[in-house]
């Protein structure tokens, strides 16, 4: 790979499935080498469809380069994790594993196995019966055992409890710090304070705001105020704002405009975290109502 | 590999795989980053090199862990930590060595002004709503002197 060439890099895709639903609206996303990229919003949003469309199982409109080629050339230096966890459903994980390893020479079958008992998985039981959390772990058992340029995984975490979630996090971090590349998707946003070195903020096919945590950190304030409910409202400086019974809040940059609320005794400005950006964004995007 | 139960079975799980590929564990993790922090994660790490400094835990002349190896210690990104020797390094606190990683190239003196430095930007916040919800500043230092006569 080029030195400077970006690992994933999105122009301008576009999906529309049939009757006419606008899943995603034009989005673009460039991610570098050794990063993790998490694509963050609510359900519905329309993030499932951008990894479909980077693996090419679904037809699009835009330009997608993985590794700086089509998907097709480089589908033995990626490895994903999808969002139907059903693959594998009649066989065992002694069975997987086998058909694995005969699929892939990337396969690592010793530390596929270390995984498996990580995740206190059975080998014997059909995956048929295996719960949610249990599934999505054999995709990650699957995935991370791949040795890939990128991984793509959709909602890895999917049902898993909060310990594991958060060791697959450090699985998924690992990757990283070997030199790998990851995208994921998820709607959880400590997920993506833990992890993410960059993330995008997908609301209704489009991406709303593309950053990193200590960039919102450093870049933004959130201001609360009391606001009458009959009271209008409009901040042509904000970020966003988003109404709630008797208040507003908005993500206004930390500049000189913020200086004038703190003249107001009634307004309370705090650092942003994730979580109160990633609500007033999304509230705000819904017209501003709870 | 037997495995134990609870959280810091990933660690131990995290540690080999690092050790596997070569990577090998340097000292031990001296600082905690807390990711809900107001203070941007590259900001804390900046902090946890100074302190050591400060404390003189890190002289002149040492060597700082690796940026994968600070990555996995203290459970950041390689990145994070790069931008964060990065500006250490703008600042004259540490300095890359080819072939060597970095090593730190200060004493605690000159690191004593920039912890002020960022203390004052972290504590700009709190004090200012104190000040807007009519607390004098009389009475803030007397809260301050209450609390660091609390820790002796």
């Amino acid at each position: 790979m080029e030195r400077n060439e970006l690992t994933l890099d999105i122009q301008n895709l576009k999906k529309t499935y049939k009757g006419n639903i606008e899943a995603v609206r034009g989005i673009d996303i460039k991610l570098e080498k050794q990063r993790i990229y998490a694509l963050l919003g609510p359900n519905g949003a329309g993030k499932t469809t951008v990894l479909k469309s980077v693996l090419g199982l679904i037809d699009y409109s835009g330009s997608i380069k993985v590794l700086g080629r089509p998907i097709d050339e480089v589908r033995d230096r990626i490895s994903f994790v999808p969002e139907e966890k059903n693959l594998y459903d009649n066989l065992d994980i002694e069975a997987t594993l086998k058909l694995c390893q005969r699929l892939s020479t990337r396969f690592d079958n010793k530390q596929a196995r270390e995984l498996v008992r990580h995740y206190r998985l059975p080998y014997k039981k059909k995956i048929r019966t295996f719960s949610n959390g249990m599934k999505t772990a054999v995709y990650l058992a699957i995935a991370l055992s791949t040795d890939a340029d990128l991984y793509i995984l959709d909602e890895p975490t999917w049902g898993l409890d909060p310990i594991l979630r958060d060791d697959t996090l450090e699985f998924i971090r690992e990757r990283v710090i070997l030199g790998k590349t990851v995208i994921y998707t998820s709607h959880i946003i400590p997920e993506v304070e833990k992890i993410a070195d960059e993330f995008s903020i997908m609301i209704n096919g489009k991406i709303k705001y593309t950053g990193d945590l200590d960039g919102i950190k450093e870049k933004y304030r959130i201001i609360k105020m009391p606001l009458a409910n009959e009271q209008s409202f409009e901040c042509r400086d904000c970020l966003a704002s988003a109404r709630e019974i008797a208040k507003v809040s908005i993500v206004i940059e930390n500049t000189d405009a913020v200086e004038r609320y703190y003249k107001n005794d009634e307004a309370t400005i705090s650092i942003p975290d994730l979580e109160d950006f990633f609500q007033i964004l999304v509230r705000s995007e819904n017209g501003n109502s709870l | 590999m037997i495995l134990d139960e609870g959280p810091r079975t990933v660690l131990h799980f995290l540690k080999r795989h690092l050790q596997d590929k070569g990577i090998t564990e340097g000292d031990n993790v001296w600082f905690d980053i807390d990711i809900r922090s107001p203070l941007p994660i590259y900001d804390q790490i900046k902090r946890g090199v100074r302190e050591e400094i400060l404390k003189e835990k890190l002289k002149e002349g040492d060597p700082l862990p690796s940026i994968r190896e600070m990555a996995s210690q203290i459970r950041v990104n390689p990145n994070t930590v790069a931008r964060a020797y990065r500006e250490l390094e703008m600042e004259g606190l540490i300095m890359a060595r080819q072939g060597l990683g970095y090593i730190v190239i200060s004493d605690r003196d000159q690191v004593r002004d920039s912890v002020f430095e960022s203390l004052s930007t972290e504590l700009r916040e709190p004090i200012l709503r104190l000040k807007k919800s009519g607390i004098s500043l009389e009475r803030l230092l007397e809260v301050i002197e209450k609390i660091w006569k609390e820790m002796n």
